[in-house]
């Protein structure tokens, strides 16, 4: 089953449309619905819960029923945090306000989260207490839902929590100074360093219990060696999300979900905040993004899907924005269309609208809250089927060159980012700017400032293959072995010091006779920042990223048998070829800029390919023209039995 | 300013970009039309400029030490419209200082004010600047202020409707209510022909029926506005004295129900737009927009006014 599906909030219907709205599901070509199940809203007291009882718009079971009987498998969201535009993300008044469930600052205060329409102290993931709430509210969604679990019921996926962002205050010292925070922490130090002597070693001070070492709390490094405690509490973040989202995972577990595959969405901006996503894929069996970005990002929806592409087992999106709640980015039907086909261009093989029905606190749905088609929902009909037909989710974009976003890297620039939690690395670029663009400029020592050069050099690598229209990706520097392993040609930042752990995986991919370009530097220390050999094997070839001629001349001379088949004739178009087997099936032709474009695209063989949504069709033999309005992305089939007169092809 | 229970509904993702485009967004663009430039600097403790960041040209470097009372010789020497000056560990300041004070019981206004407050004192101090500052200088409001500021459109339990057409046909709508103390609801076109049962082009044509019905079966209707977009949205982007109340006398401003507040307000627009002409032509615009406001209803939201309805439904 394609994992195609539609978010429909069961609680903020009249429970009189929930028929009409999952029919218009339905009928829009989602073979899935997708429904948070809010805390606050069905706990009625303190472990006492209403599911239908007292309020018929509560009536998970029966919804449930509902779309079972309609045909219609459920995605399941139960939180604890879900966000929805609720206020206080879903959860009670009584559990934010609990001291003993509060993430708390360097002054032991609670850590509020701004969101509109009343900011509340965020909950930590490491307290015991919270957990011990949210193992309670999972039992009661359980009693409800385990009776209903595919093949007895509707239920294929669980989502655990939402966003694991620290709810948003993901500031370098924003959190989480609790005592059981604390203690993540100092679990974190022992698996880095082992013993406490080796971390007294590393911080030039004595150190005789790991939980007597006390957290950063502010960035006091001026020294490379200085650089690791503050590291190590980044890193201790990361650890603190995949902890907290281990616990929930354990306990659904406990309450009798273990068989639905548990999932986890990540934020925008998922580069600048602390999550480790090559661990999380590994506690959970599948991670997405969520997409809400304006035509005008299309650098940004590239850059993720190929992040995703690249690095997780599935690119999957458990949100794309339709429409969005008022208090975010104005975004238009056109943008989300153009959003989610882009993406797919990318990579992505599966999402959820969010939301296909309209409610409270949300515009621009394609279904309105009664379960009627808004005149935007044909669009997304005509795309749904187009997917579905061309088989789109088992299709694959072959891309043999990859570039590596060193974790490293992206922990001192979280580091070193001077704005706080206010402002933080994510916040700036949800508003167009860089993530690195609150960074210190400091070089520590070293020639230049890699918290902010490495982002810069990654802009330059894949500038560099998307003028050269290679088709590439973008791995996390602890992705999987094997997805190092389909590589042929890796592209890596490396400044004075890098991560051993990522060398010796360059390393492991160049003896297997794949080709290093890594630079500007060869690393001479560990993260670390101790001196250490970073020996370069079989083909480990250093290069510039700021060099942009040298990189283009590089590329040109050595990559030219990597570049696409199907060539733009103009850098404002970009073009993916996706196969199914040995045979390319679909071609996506976007362009990107906000000027109606007229593209010619240089095909491999003679062919004929029809636009899946418009039935359009170009007979080409070496290449064929069209003409693309602003943002626009189009679909084409690509039929290689047909000659271009139309005629099937003999062979 | 909304409160906890806020609800949000019956807008499209077309119908929502038509109300938020209908002021323009002076922010971003410059007087001369291109794009704000910007100029972020970051400092410690002592003003070494730990970061600088100009919006066009990147990272800057050589910045030496810089103060707040620099920030317009600094927009000069690199051409920057606008400037941002924070010091190091100000934002973490800022969020302790008001987590330390914030109330589980404080809504988002309380919340608001409270950061401002803040924000203010992080000014006071040096750690925080601004150039240009439109509001310097300015006190933060009190609680009190804002609420009362709210009561000259929106006051407790009544509600303020926003109609625009475009050409005739509808364009953008929006039904403000406002509860207790905060605003409570944000209706768009979607949810307010079930609630009055008339279509859009009928809210269009019938105001005063229109306002009839929600006052009678929403929210009594304080402030209503209709207007064509061309008219509106100059109006809303950009504040020229005389404007409003030109537009009211000429009748492509229709405000109806208008409490005696927007009364005063047009009264006093209009004279501000009419100074520099007054001693010419002294019964010009002024006298017109009396006799307009002479016309207008007293309604509900508008105890006391002494004028007629205007025959807006004729």
């Amino acid at each position: 089953m394609p994992l195609y599906s539609g978010a429909l909030h069961y609680f903020r219907l009249a429970r009189g449309h929930w028929r009409d709205a999952l029919q218009a599901i339905k009928d829009l070509g989602l073979p899935m619905v997708e429904t948070y199940v809010p805390w606050a809203a069905h706990e009625t007291a303190p472990g006492s819960f209403d599911f239908g009882t007292a309020r018929p718009e509560l009536d998970l079971g029966g919804f449930l029923d509902l779309s079972h009987a309609l045909g219609l498998k459920v995605f399941l969201r139960p939180g604890p945090h879900i966000n929805g535009e609720l206020t206080r993300f879903g959860l009670p008044s009584r559990v934010v306000h609990d001291p003993r469930c509060q993430a708390r600052s360097p002054l032991g205060r609670p850590v509020y989260n701004g969101f509109p329409p009343q900011m509340f102290p965020v909950p930590s993931f490491a307290s015991e207490v919270f957990r011990g709430e949210t193992a309670q509210w999972y039992r009661a969604v359980a009693e409800v839902v385990r009776p209903r679990v595919w093949p007895d019921g509707p239920v294929v996926l669980i989502q655990v929590d939402n966003e694991g962002a620290l709810y948003f205050r993901n500031g370098p010292f924003d959190q989480d100074y609790r005592p059981e925070a604390l203690a993540v922490y100092h679990r974190e130090l022992e698996r880095v360093y082992g013993d406490p002597a080796t971390l007294g070693e590393g911080y030039d001070t004595t150190v005789e219990r790991f939980s007597d070492v006390s957290p950063p709390t502010h960035f006091d490094a001026t020294t490379l060696e200085a650089l690791p405690r503050q590291l190590d509490w980044q890193s201790a973040h990361e650890r603190l999300v995949q902890e907290g989202l281990a616990a929930l995972v354990d306990s659904l577990r406990d309450a009798g979900l273990g068989r639905l595959p548990p999932v986890h969405n990540l934020p925008l901006a998922e580069l600048a905040m602390p999550l480790p996503v090559p661990a999380l894929a590994r506690t959970l069996d599948i991670v997405g993004l969520d997409y809400y970005h304006r035509g005008a990002e299309f650098e940004t929806i590239k850059r993720r899907t190929l992040y995703a592409a690249g690095t997780l087992p599935f690119a999957y999106a458990p949100e794309i924005g339709v429409g969005g709640p008022p208090w975010f980015t104005s975004l238009s039907a056109d943008d989300s269309l153009f959003c989610a086909m882009t993406a797919t261009a990318f990579g992505l093989r599966g999402f959820n609208l969010y939301m296909a029905v309209d409610r409270d606190r949300w515009y621009g749905s394609p279904i309105d809250a009664r379960g009627h088609a808004r005149p935007r929902a044909e669009a997304w009909r005509k795309l749904l089927g187009a997917l579905t037909a061309l088989e789109v989710p088992r299709l694959t974009r072959d891309a043999k060159v990859g570039i590596v976003v060193p974790q490293i890297y992206r922990r001192l620039a979280r580091a070193t980012h001077l704005l706080g939690g206010m402002v933080s690395p994510a916040a700036l670029e949800i508003a167009q700017a860089r993530p690195v663009d609150g960074c210190r400029d400091e070089c520590f020592g070293l020639s230049g400032p890699p918290q902010i050069l490495f982002w810069e050099a990654l802009g330059h690598f894949s500038a560099a293959l998307t003028r050269a229209q290679i088709p590439y990706v973008l791995i996390d520097s602890d992705a999987e072995e094997g997805r190092f392993a389909c590589l042929n040609i890796i592209f890596t930042p490396s400044y004075e010091f890098m991560d051993n752990g990522l060398w010796h995986r360059l390393q492991a991919s160049a003896r297997q006779g794949a080709t290093i370009y890594f630079g500007p530097h060869v690393p001479a220390r560990d993260s670390r920042m101790r001196p250490a050999d970073f020996e370069t094997v079989g083909r480990m070839i250093q290069v510039d990223p700021e060099d942009a001629q040298a990189l283009s001349t590089l590329i040109d001379h050595e990559l030219g048998s990597y570049a696409s088949p199907y060539q733009a004739d103009t850098p404002a178009v970009e073009v993916t070829v996706h196969r199914a087997g040995h045979a390319d099936r679909v071609l996506f032709v976007m362009n990107k800029s906000d000027e109606a474009v007229h593209a010619t695209v240089t095909v491999p063989r003679p062919m004929r390919l029809r636009d899946a949504l418009n039935q359009a069709y170009y007979d080409a033999t070496e290449r064929f023209a069209l003409l693309l309005p602003p943002l626009s992305c189009r679909m084409l089939e690509i039929d290689a039995h047909r000659v271009p007169n139309g005629v099937p092809r003999d062979d | 300013m909304i409160s906890p229970d806020f609800r949000f509904e019956g807008f499209g993702a077309d119908s929502w970009s038509r109300l938020l485009a209908l002021p323009s967004r002076p922010g971003l663009k410059t007087p001369r039309g291109r794009e704000t430039v910007r100029l972020l600097v970051i400092v410690d403790t002592r003003g070494r400029v730990l970061r600088a960041n100009h919006s066009l040209q990147g990272r800057l470097s050589g910045l030496g030490r810089v103060t707040p009372a620099d920030l317009p010789s600094l927009a000069a020497a690199h051409g920057v419209d606008q400037v941002l000056f924070v010091e190091e560990g100000a934002s973490e300041t800022l969020a302790e200082a008001f987590q330390a004070q914030v109330q589980p019981a404080d809504d988002f206004l309380d919340q608001w004010l409270l950061l401002l407050r803040q924000i203010r004192a992080l000014q006071n101090d040096g750690a925080l600047a601004v150039w240009p500052d439109p509001i310097g200088g300015l006190p933060v409001p009190s609680r009190s202020a804002v609420l009362q500021a709210m009561n000259l459109f929106v006051p407790p339990h009544r509600s303020a409707l926003l109609a625009i057409s475009d050409g005739g046909r509808p364009h953008a709508f929006a039904l403000i209510q406002r509860g207790r103390s905060l605003v409570e609801g944000l209706l768009g076109p979607e949810a307010l022909p079930d609630l009055i049962d008339m279509d859009l082009c009928e809210v269009l044509r019938r105001p005063k029926q229109a306002v009839g019905r929600l006052n009678a079966r929403v929210a009594p209707v304080h402030l209503g506005v209709f207007a064509d977009r061309r008219v509106i949205a100059p109006l809303l982007s950009t504040f020229q004295p005389g404007r409003w109340a030109r537009a009211a006398v000429r009748r492509e401003l229709r405000l109806y129900p208008v409490p005696p507040q927007a009364v005063l307000g047009l009264a006093a627009d209009g004279l501000l737009g009419a100074l520099p002409s007054l001693g010419q032509r002294a019964r010009g615009p002024l006298m017109r927009l009396l006799a307009h406001l002479r016309r207008a209803e007293t309604v509900v939201g508008s105890p006391g006014l002494p004028f007629p309805p205007p025959p807006m439904d004729r």
